[in-house]
């Protein structure tokens, strides 16, 4: 019941990058280039989290002001719908299009 | 013979009544139908000189990329619609919907946790995933934990929980499908089944995963225009957006609300599905394999974005379609009709073809996903690894092949055939089965990627005491204040897997 440690694979023949933090070896094992790599594996998966947790914190700001006593409206929709479902959703995707430009 | 001759003859005979009966309607349905199965021919005939290569090859992992994870070969757009369809099924076309009618807005707002799905899995699994599974051979998630983590045992267990969970999934897809069809054309139940359940079972049995990836592609965009569809029609019969929402405001108000109507929707219950459908599906088998099967670093940044874009607009579009349907059609007996009815109230028949292929395609997409999972699964753990002892070099890839198939469909025929026998509570089976892959599967999957010094006896903590804990509380329903089961059952079996982990490395185990 050996730990296999996480191989980074044949990235030469896939064309993919397959670095990524918890591979094996500590980091000072690393030339500076993989080490590098792991470094921009671990800021992608930091930025795809924070991506996560600005939509969570998108859709709570739209439940919230669902509890307002009087209910204003955008276009016919109330607000808090407007906000946590059409524009969460829309905010997302264009974040999403960043962050993949910049962290992948 | 005679028996299905008995089964098969008056079908036909019905069906041929319902195209005389209504003729645009059916011939859409059955057109689609007919492409699908065209497709996995032609999808067969495309992977035959792979395959021909792949049995040239030493052994049989040529063969098992190429049918399972159709050559590791799936770009941007083709890796985001496998993604959206695997993931959408019977219950974001009709179930979901259903609730929303009932529920209004709340149920929408609820549903829209899941937009994250597909840069959530591909972000966080996809990278790593196609490193490991390339550089292991692995092609399923069993393969990947017995790669990662050396015991029989763990991938004895987990597969089987994996094989009840997707049989009960593809059960109720069956099932909703077939009952569907049933509402839709008044055609017998026995006639959707016939209809919809062998088409998925043809052409995941002849094309394999590359004629699944072709058709999600084909299916997605189907599912598409129909969710559009008929939220258009939804907000024209309505009278616009703002006429939409004041009649939903007339009838009840509440039903505007995110809570509900009489605050039907508990803040427990709305942020449990933050775990159900929003972290908990990294934990799902049939979406994780599908970070196997990319093409380039390029293709997982194009589906990352374009999974997003459509499982956001579809999810939107259906549930959204649910909540303002009950301004047009306001005394339905059963949410879930609600979907069948606005589309033959408002649509032509047409579209209303395209509709139901779009459930269709959401259904069967679904099933064929799994089909082929359970298949690869039971290939490599019986002949592979019990038979020959894990040696691949040995195995012959006609006889690999030839298993595969006849296993892909005899699965499907089993469930074809439990169908035919419809148990009660569908819907409840379905997210009861998510639930329990997410307690088997989670954290192994992810502390297997990211924690090397996770072991296997972690990981047989985490899946013995989640599951445990799932059953328990589903079966059992103690008050938990509108918390799902989900919640605790993966709290506490992430702490038994760091607790098995600390055990087992500690030596206390071994002492």
């Amino acid at each position: 019941m050996r730990n296999t440690p996480i191989d980074s694979g044949d990235s030469g023949s896939s064309g993919l990058d397959l670095s990524g933090p918890g591979s094996s070896g500590r980091s000072s094992d690393f030339p500076p280039e993989a080490a590098a790599q792991r470094g921009k594996a671990r800021r992608s998966i930091n930025a795809i989290f924070a991506l996560y947790v600005a939509f969570f914190l998108l859709w709570c700001i739209g439940l919230l002001l669902g509890f307002m006593d009087d209910m204003p409206t955008v276009f016919g929709m109330p607000l808090w719908f407007a906000v946590s479902c059409v524009g969460a959703y829309v905010v997302i995707c264009f974040a999403l299009v960043r962050t993949i430009r910049r962290y992948f | 013979m005679s028996r299905l001759r008995e089964l098969i003859l008056p079908v036909l005979s019905e069906l041929w009544q319902l195209v005389l009966d209504k003729p645009v309607l059916i011939g859409t349905i059955i057109l689609y139908l007919i492409g699908m199965c065209g497709i996995g021919i032609w999808a067969n005939k495309a992977g035959a000189r792979a395959m021909r290569q792949a049995a040239r090859a030493p052994g049989a992992r040529g063969f098992m990329e190429e049918y399972f994870l159709a050559g590791r070969g799936m770009g941007g757009l083709t890796l985001a619609m496998a993604i959206t369809t695997t993931y959408t099924s019977a219950s974001s076309f009709i179930g979901g919907p259903g609730i929303a009618y009932s529920l209004g807005l709340g149920w929408v707002l609820l549903a829209m946790i899941q937009v994250p799905t597909t840069f959530l899995t591909l972000g966080v699994l996809g990278r790593r995933f196609a490193a490991f599974s390339r550089s292991t051979g692995a092609v399923t998630i069993s393969d990947f934990l017995r790669k990662r983590y050396k015991s029989e045992f763990l991938v004895g267990v987990t597969s089987l929980f994996m094989l009840i969970f997707f049989m009960a999934v593809m059960l109720a897809q069956f099932i909703g499908g077939a009952r569907l069809f049933q509402a839709m054309t008044g055609a017998p139940y026995i006639a959707g089944l016939v209809l919809f359940g062998l088409t998925v079972v043809l052409y995941t049995t002849v094309g394999g995963f590359r004629a699944v990836v072709i058709t999600d592609v084909v299916q997605g965009m189907i599912m598409l225009f129909a969710s559009t569809a008929v939220l258009w029609g939804v907000i024209s019969a309505g009278g616009g957006l703002s006429g939409v929402f004041q009649k939903l405001a007339a009838i009840d108000p509440g039903l505007l609300k995110p809570s509900g109507p009489n605050g039907a929707i508990s803040m427990p219950f709305l942020f449990s599905f933050w775990i159900l459908v929003g972290l908990g599906i990294l934990g799902l088998p049939q979406t994780a394999q599908k970070c196997m099967a990319f093409k380039d670093d390029n293709s997982l940044k194009k589906a990352m974005i374009y999974g997003t874009v459509i499982i956001g607009f579809i999810l939107l579009c259906t549930h959204l379609t649910g909540a303002l349907g009950r301004a047009v059609i306001g005394d339905l007996e059963a949410g879930d009709l609600v979907m069948p009815s606005l589309t033959l109230k408002l649509l032509p028949p047409f579209w209303a073809g395209i509709f139901i292929a779009g459930v269709l395609a959401a259904i069967m997409s679904t099933v064929s996903s799994m089909l082929i999972i359970a298949s690869a699964t039971i290939t490599r753990d019986i002949y592979i690894q019990w038979y020959l002892k894990g040696n691949e070099e040995r195995a012959s890839p006609r006889f690999v092949r030839r298993s595969s198939v006849a296993i892909t469909a005899v699965l499907g025929i089993g469930v074809f055939a439990l169908a035919l026998n419809p148990p009660d509570l569908l819907v409840w089976i379905n997210l009861f089965a998510f639930g329990g892959l997410e307690a088997v599967f989670l954290w192994p999957v992810i502390l297997g990627l990211y924690w090397e010094r996770a072991n296997s006896f972690g990981a047989l903590c985490s899946v013995w005491v989640g599951i445990i804990c799932f059953l328990g509380l589903t079966l059992a329903k103690p008050p938990m204040a509108g918390v799902h089961p989900i919640v605790p059952s993966l709290a506490l079996s992430g702490i038994a897997f760091w607790i098995g982990n600390r055990w087992k490395s500690s030596g206390l185990l071994d002492s």
